[in-house]
């Protein structure tokens, strides 16, 4: 982003309203945002490949921060470098700023309102979708050989067991075994991600 | 000023602790602002609440209604700045480093050791909301049928029609506004 010309803002202007749309229908945590930004920057403008997302969002998780910014910012960074990985930051949490210093105004009546209770079970269902829409986006690049579901099935298992389980150990458990079992055992790592 | 400041830092701590999600933090989030007094604990709960019920990322809501609260307009600026600073600051020295290597050997067995573990995450969570929001009753055999309806509905949106998923949440409130209060 040297030069920013007409193109160079259009497509940071692009950017920042994806990321500001993404704020706005974040409900549930940043995992269900996942299937929003693959429908934002890959099938909708194929800014970026739906591969590329899928490691740019397992990345984003195993960072610290907020994870919907994460994802956000390195999206972002991938298509347009800094400018535009902060516009992105900036957009996802702006729908956030705004409604809640609203809220803040107007607490008793959000609180107790009807209508609010149900938009809110409304969303709950199509919350449950984007889980549902990111696990059919994912599985298959997620599970590339029968490693990765064993790596799956453990992990799935040790969350049911242990629900207060913290995550980080999970992701860095997930990134130990992969280094040791395909980088130093299996030395073979190119058509897993292919 | 110096409320501010420490506002700021108490944000920055949890926007820099939080890994894995926001909602594994309200631990840390209600002990910071409870015991430094700087909220009481129901103030510390009602914004836990509301921080589910509006859009965006957990911590960041957290961030700007407590600041908002307690210092107005200027406080949830300042507050939602430092919760979101660490992420800024780690995500763009990662991805300088992380798009340069991103095809090398050992990033990519990296990769495919966590992926599968994000898969799983992705699983417990769609486990975690199906179940509160279908089951919201005490009795567990009582399922919430319009919520199922518009889960099966989107879904198939979704997956086979690649419809935005931007406008079907929104719809789906709208929908839910109108016809589930």
């Amino acid at each position: 982003m040297k030069n920013i010309n007409s193109a160079g803002i259009k497509l940071l202007l692009k950017i920042f309203w994806s990321t500001f749309k993404m704020g706005l229908v974040t409900f549930g945590g940043g995992l269900a945002m996942i299937s929003v930004i693959h429908s934002e920057f890959s099938e909708k403008n194929e800014l970026v490949s739906s591969e590329e997302i899928s490691d740019i969002t397992a990345v984003a998780q195993s960072l610290p921060g907020v994870i919907a910014v994460n994802s956000s910012v390195m999206v972002a960074y991938r298509i347009g470098g800094n400018s535009a990985a902060i516009l992105a930051g900036i957009g996802a949490i702006l729908p956030s700023v705004i409604v809640l210093c609203l809220v803040t105004v107007f607490y008793n009546f959000f609180v107790d309102s009807p209508y609010v209770r149900g938009f809110l079970r409304g969303v709950s269902g199509a919350v449950i979708a984007l889980f549902i829409s990111t696990l059919h986006k994912l599985y298959r690049k997620n599970l590339a050989d029968k490693y990765a579901v064993i790596f799956f099935i453990i992990a799935a298992a040790l969350i049911f067991i242990f629900p207060s389980l913290n995550v980080v150990f999970l992701i860095i458990g997930g990134a130990a075994a992969g280094f040791v079992l395909y980088y130093l055992v299996l030395k073979k790592w190119n058509s897993i991600n292919d | 000023m110096t409320e501010l400041i420490q506002l700021f830092f108490i944000f920055a701590k949890i926007g820099f602790f939080t890994i894995g999600g926001g909602m594994a933090m309200i631990p840390l989030i209600q002990q910071e602002l409870v015991s430094r007094g700087l909220m009481s604990l129901e103030q510390a709960i009602d914004m836990v609440a509301i921080s589910q019920m509006t859009p965006g990322p957990f911590a960041v809501n957290c961030a700007t209604f407590s600041g908002m609260q307690l210092f107005g307009i200027p406080g949830a600026l300042i507050a939602t700045l430092g919760v979101v600073l660490p992420s800024f600051v780690i995500c763009l020295l990662v991805s300088k480093w992380f798009f340069a290597y991103r095809s090398s050997p050992i990033i990519l067995s990296i990769l495919a050791g966590i992926k599968p573990i994000v898969l799983a995450l992705v699983l417990s969570g769609l486990v975690s909301i199906g179940s509160a929001s279908l089951f919201p009753g005490a009795v567990p055999a009582s399922i919430d049928i319009p919520v199922l309806a518009i889960a099966a509905v989107v879904s198939f949106l979704l997956i086979y029609k690649k419809a935005s998923p931007v406008i079907l949440v929104l719809l789906s409130g709208v929908f839910g506004t109108i016809f589930l209060r």
